[in-house]
């Protein structure tokens, strides 16, 4: 299994995402909650395997979590803690950052991280920038190609927007996957729990925060990538 | 006979929720502590982390499973919760590591 398989959210780990449908059979509410919690990354690499690594996208908190134990043994314990801020937060001018961990210190990846909306507007401007922030540039231009790159085994319907590197898109391999069609092909996006949204549109230099606690299903990311192209694309920058 | 058909009937409607049990045993152990360490660590989180008012995190960590006890710290910055026979803490570490499950 590589980094790449983790970041297509396909690890091939027999992971069952859902939430409050299912509580008794869920790996993600297992994971944080009950039998997971002390360790994350472990409790997810105890799942067996369904397919081969790399070849089948299934979206996986679990896939974030491994990363983020990966993380640990990349940068090493002695500098694991403190990264996230001197590596990111700090150079992007954030000031209060929360990212919870489990009780074996690993960054809850996939869910535990709280930023203020304008915070988070500055990760969505580091990334419409291509990684630069003023002179320096803090993640490679490679990088966020990756991010940007459609996985290429997924297949229409797996999921309501598109992967890519750890990023949602808004275009596919196969060009008639289109899953916000009233946006931009090239418009990207993080996407979390109950409606919390940054997009990205790069042709409309346009980075858009959205927080909200939707549980009802009636947010829908076209509606609004939709109106905020009417209201803001084309207008002049400041 | 036909009391004999619903015997037989019952005996392996329980024979076979005997073999559901013992294949979901591990996750039907864990299931009840879901709702109150659910409660405990998103309330904790709620209150401590996104620093929202008290009302407003109560109705945010609100599910259609109820739960029996709660019982905040505000100056440990604890929240212990129970339910479903279960009870469980979550406590604020700090800024930036936020709330965690004990």
């Amino acid at each position: 299994m590589t980094l790449a398989d983790l970041f297509h959210w396909a690890s091939g780990l027999d992971w069952q995402e859902d939430y409050e449908y299912a509580p008794l059979n869920s790996s993600v509410v297992a994971m944080l909650y009950t039998r997971g919690r002390r360790d994350m990354a472990a409790f997810t690499a105890q799942h067996p395997g369904f397919s081969p690594p790399g070849q089948v996208f299934r979206y996986s908190s679990g896939d974030s979590n491994l990363l983020a134990a990966a993380l640990k043994n990349i940068v090493g314990p002695a500098r694991y803690p403190d990264y996230p801020w001197t590596a990111l937060f700090e150079p992007l001018g954030i000031r209060h950052a929360t990212w919870e961990t489990d009780a074996s210190s690993t960054f809850v990846g996939s869910s535990y991280t709280y930023l203020t909306a304008r915070d988070l507007a500055r990760v969505g401007l580091l990334m419409l920038r291509d990684g630069r922030w003023g002179e320096r540039q803090l993640i490679p231009r490679d990088w966020i190609a990756f991010n940007r790159e459609p996985f290429a085994r997924f297949q229409a319907g797996q999921d309501e927007a598109v992967p890519g590197g750890h990023w949602w898109l808004n275009r596919a391999a196969d060009p008639s996957i289109r899953p916000w069609p009233d946006a931009p092909a090239d418009t990207y996006a993080a996407l979390g729990h109950w409606g919390q949204a940054l997009y990205i549109i790069p042709s409309a230099r346009l980075v858009i925060v959205r927080y909200g606690d939707d549980r009802d299903g009636s947010y829908h990311h076209n509606e609004l990538l939709k109106r905020a192209m009417a209201a803001f694309a084309g207008a002049v920058q400041p | 006979m036909k009391r004999k058909v619903l015997v037989v009937l019952t005996l392996a409607l329980l024979g076979a929720l005997l073999v559901w049990v013992w294949f979901e045993r591990v996750a039907l152990g864990a299931f009840p502590d879901i709702i109150s360490a659910y409660t405990a660590k998103e309330y904790c989180s709620c209150r401590y982390v996104m620093q929202q008012p008290v009302e407003y995190c109560r109705g945010y960590v609100k599910q259609s499973v109820p739960i029996s006890d709660f019982f905040e710290t505000p100056e440990a910055k604890r929240v212990t919760v129970s339910g479903l026979g279960r009870s469980n803490s979550a406590r604020w570490m700090g800024e930036r590591q936020g709330c965690r499950l004990e």
